[in-house]
């Protein structure tokens, strides 16, 4: 499934992502950058897609809004085709077209350009339209689901307001947004929108009485008119974010928006400018549309990130064009300060600065920061949401008091781990998923797929980074820069608070083995925070820590990696996770039945632990044997700093699973190895 | 990052220094760098038979596994039995004390290797 990715386009921007006039152009460009190499590694596998625009008459605006259009899909790689038909065409030959178009299955989108002649509804031929083709947006279906929070095809201008609001990181909740004109195409979906983006909305038309109050009072204002200069700047809030959607061609060949820019440009927050504001995004867009439209409706499961591999720091590399990884916020703090940065789950992630021996050993004695801002951040909020998470995963949430976190596997119905989680009750109306930063698309899918309806679901982990800072001094650490009583939060606790004067929710938890917090902030406080812990952090020692001790230190602790000790073919009893599936809590779950069946026939093989015996290293897919007889694999290894041996887990059959001593095969040699249940590192307490 | 300008260098990032018809092999200060923390060196036996570009021997490091090519037909003559107890002196001390294995070969065959200015040419070519 295509998904715009958002800080790749502010990345794109430079520091152009703090200035007023919104750029609406460059924003475009790269969205059009990123549909051009997705649609490039689908025609790789064969996939072609197609754009059909069905025009009637000859209104030269339209022809012109028309070639726009078909000249952006050939220059992203979508097929387009020109359907025209004479003025006075009649709507049972036009809705004849229209319904071949829907049927073809060559076709991905079809767009119906208006305005139509007056014998023709404009409603009636848009709803002729294959809704999974509507790539517009305007068929009843598609405008029904945007209401209903589930829509998958939205109108192009709003859509790509919210797309520009995402980039500049424009605050929606709670704001007051205030909408002018009430179009179909843009100010009742716009309105929509911002209501599902926790806005306060007002929508203004024709017949409001009094429109200065109300665009006064707007820290969000979308003007689409078509009324060159109705709004005067003055009116205009301090600070405030206008997109202008208007364009008027003056008499003297100018174009005008519907707001005076020149007016409010000193006071304003952000503004579009006309043209190169909105118009570029719409055009954009609709690309988008037609891409997602066809991933949807042909069931293309091929995601925008590439070759995403969970081995991770191991010896496999991930062969990714740089173009196409994704960027967490701090990335030039890593790189400045040496790190070695490698694609990690999509991303260019540090793996270590000082050497992997070194950073353990910090965060064994001392304190690491570990920057794990790729993780993914999923919000459910909404009344019931509490219930509706709870169904989705095998912990018992319920049990949870408000601002604990527990950790848990989601599972599919035939009860395969789809990812490990931890899942934090901030409230009853608010839970924040985390979960793994390759399981980001997948999850979000599933969640959606599988939730209640009646709750909001939104993937923020753009939008949020995520610092670990882990080790004994860790608590003292923060201590220093935060007035919150963290000997209060207990382990796998969480409170909101601030850190060095930067909101965060601390809670503490990690994946080391450790002592330690985890800190999520939104993205616009990362580097504010990391710089803090950095300057206070002299003190105690602090390191900066990579993903390639995050692997050595987790392993010590027997924590398991997705996708090397568990994937969709684990179901959690095998993988040692009984502890988080609760059989009896009161919510149904997703997988309850698969897993009472499993637990009822048996297990088949069970997770354990594995110390070398000998010189040498353990590493993934290697074979364990009792005797001559393979009894399983090696799912992760690597060397232990902490015991100066090597250690790894893996799978035993069941028959074998109390041995206490086996022998794994290493390039032909087979080498003793002890058997554990246990950790491999257990700090003191 | 240090090439000494007496050794020569191969592809593979091993360096090479001849002394007879023994041909000492250890690998590059870049090799060293790019596996990270070294915690095991798998030595092969004395006296045994290897080929030109036959990955005879294998280091680890923490994260990776890494085999070490020979550039020459010949007999292993000697292992560093100091690294085969302690790995890290190949990060501390790559054309030192880290060396890996000397290996007998016979001196009419050609060897294609890079100078120190070649093997950095090379790097920067990626």
């Amino acid at each position: 499934m295509f998904k715009v990715d958002i800080s790749r386009i502010q990345e794109s921007l430079g520091s152009g992502i703090h200035s007023k006039p919104i750029d609406g152009k460059a924003v475009a460009k790269n969205m059009r950058l990123q549909l051009g190499e997705y649609l490039q590694r689908l025609s790789e596998k064969g996939i072609r897609l197609k754009l059909v625009v069905v025009i009637v008459g000859k209104d030269p605006a339209s022809e012109i809004y028309v070639r726009h259009k078909i000249r952006a899909c050939r220059e992203v790689g979508i097929e387009s085709e020109l359907v025209s038909f004479a003025e006075d065409v009649s709507a049972e030959e036009l809705y004849a077209a229209i319904d071949r178009l829907s049927a073809d299955p060559q076709v991905d989108g079809i767009l119906v350009q208006f305005p139509l002649p007056d014998h023709l509804d404009e409603f009636e031929v848009v709803d002729r339209v294959d809704p999974e083709k509507d790539v517009d947006g305007y068929h009843a279906q598609n405008l029904g689901r945007l209401i209903a929070w589930r829509g998958e095809i939205e109108p192009c201008t709003p859509r790509g307001i919210i797309t520009l609001m995402r980039v500049y990181g424009i605050q929606a909740r709670g704001a007051n947004a205030t909408v002018i004109g009430r179009s179909m195409i843009v100010g009742r979906p716009m309105a929509q929108m911002l209501i599902r983006a926790d806005a306060t909305v007002t929508v203004c038309h024709r017949h409001t009485k009094d429109l200065q109050p109300l665009v006064e009072n707007a820290d969000i204002l979308v003007v689409a008119t078509g009324v060159a200069h109705l709004i005067p700047g003055e009116w205009i809030k301090e600070g405030a974010a206008v997109f202008d959607v208007g364009i008027t061609r003056l008499e003297n060949g100018k174009l005008r928006g519907d707001v005076n820019f020149s007016d409010c440009i000193a006071h304003v927050g952000r503004i579009t400018p006309v043209p190169g504001g909105v118009g570029p995004m719409t055009v954009a867009t609709l690309l988008e549309n037609t891409v997602r439209a066809a991933t949807l409706r042909r069931k293309i499961t091929i995601d925008p990130e590439a070759n995403i591999d969970s081995l991770g720091v191991k010896s496999t590399k991930e062969n990714m064009h740089p173009e196409e990884l994704k960027h967490i916020p701090l990335e030039h703090k890593h790189i400045e300060t040496g790190a070695k940065m490698v694609p990690f789950s999509g991303f260019l992630m540090p793996t270590q600065y000082s050497g992997i021996k070194d950073e353990h050993f910090a965060v064994r004695k001392n304190v690491g920061l570990f920057d794990v801002s790729h993780m993914g951040e999923v919000f459910v909020r909404g009344p019931g949401a509490l219930e509706a998470v709870d169904a989705l995963i095998t912990n018992d949430l319920t049990q949870a008091g408000i601002g604990q976190a527990i950790y848990t596997a989601m599972c599919n119905d035939k009860g395969g781990i789809v990812d490990d989680l931890i899942v934090y009750r901030l409230s009853d109306e608010e839970i924040l998923l985390c979960v793994n930063a390759g399981n980001r698309a997948k999850d979000f899918e599933h969640i959606q797929a599988h939730i209640s309806n009646k709750v909001d679901v939104s993937d923020e982990g753009d939008d949020w980074i995520q610092l670990a800072l882990q080790g004994p001094k860790a608590e003292a650490l923060l201590a220093q820069l935060t007035s919150t009583d963290l000997s209060n939060i207990k382990y796998y606790w969480g409170e909101m608070g601030k850190v060095d004067g930067s909101p965060a929710l601390i809670s503490r938890t990690g994946y080391t083995g450790e002592d330690g917090f985890e800190i999520y902030a939104k993205r616009s406080e990362g580097e504010a925070i990391f710089d803090a812990l950095h300057r206070v952090g002299e003190g105690f020692g602090l390191q900066n820590c990579g993903l390639g001790c995050r692997d050595t230190l987790r392993l010590e602790a027997k924590y398991l990696l997705y996708g090397n000790d568990m994937n969709e073919t684990t179901n959690p009893l095998e993988a040692g996770l009984s502890w988080v599936v609760k059989l009896g809590k009161e919510n149904e779950f997703v997988g309850k039945k698969a897993i009472e069946e499993i637990k009822k026939s048996g297990l088949k093989r069970r997770l354990r632990g594995f110390i070398l015996q000998e010189r040498g290293v353990l590493r993934p897919g290697y074979s364990i044997l009792d005797g001559e007889k393979k009894i399983g694999e090696l799912t992760s290894g690597s060397f232990s700093p902490t015991l100066n041996q090597s250690i790894g887990l893996g799978y035993v059959e069941i028959g074998s699973t109390k041995l206490k001593e086996v022998n794994i095969e290493i390039r032909g040699k087979r080498l003793r190895t002890a058997v554990t249940k246990k950790a491999f590192y257990q700090r003191e307490k | 990052m240090n090439f000494p300008s007496d050794l020569l260098y191969t592809k593979d990032h091993e360096w090479v220094s001849l002394e007879g018809d023994i041909l000492t092999l250890g690998i590059t200060d870049h090799a060293q760098d790019a596996l990270g923390d070294i915690v095991f060196f798998e030595s092969p036996e004395v006296g045994q038979v290897i080929e030109n570009e036959e990955a005879f021997c294998v280091i680890e490091s923490v994260k990776t596994v890494s085999d070490v090519y020979s550039p020459i037909s010949g007999e292993v003559f000697e292992v560093n039995e100091e690294v085969e107890e302690n790995a890290e002196i190949i990060n501390t001390d790559p054309y030192g004390k880290g060396w890996l294995v000397k290996i007998k070969f016979d001196t009419s065959d050609p060897l294609g290797l890079m100078d120190a200015d070649e093997y950095a040419g090379f790097l920067k070519e990626g």
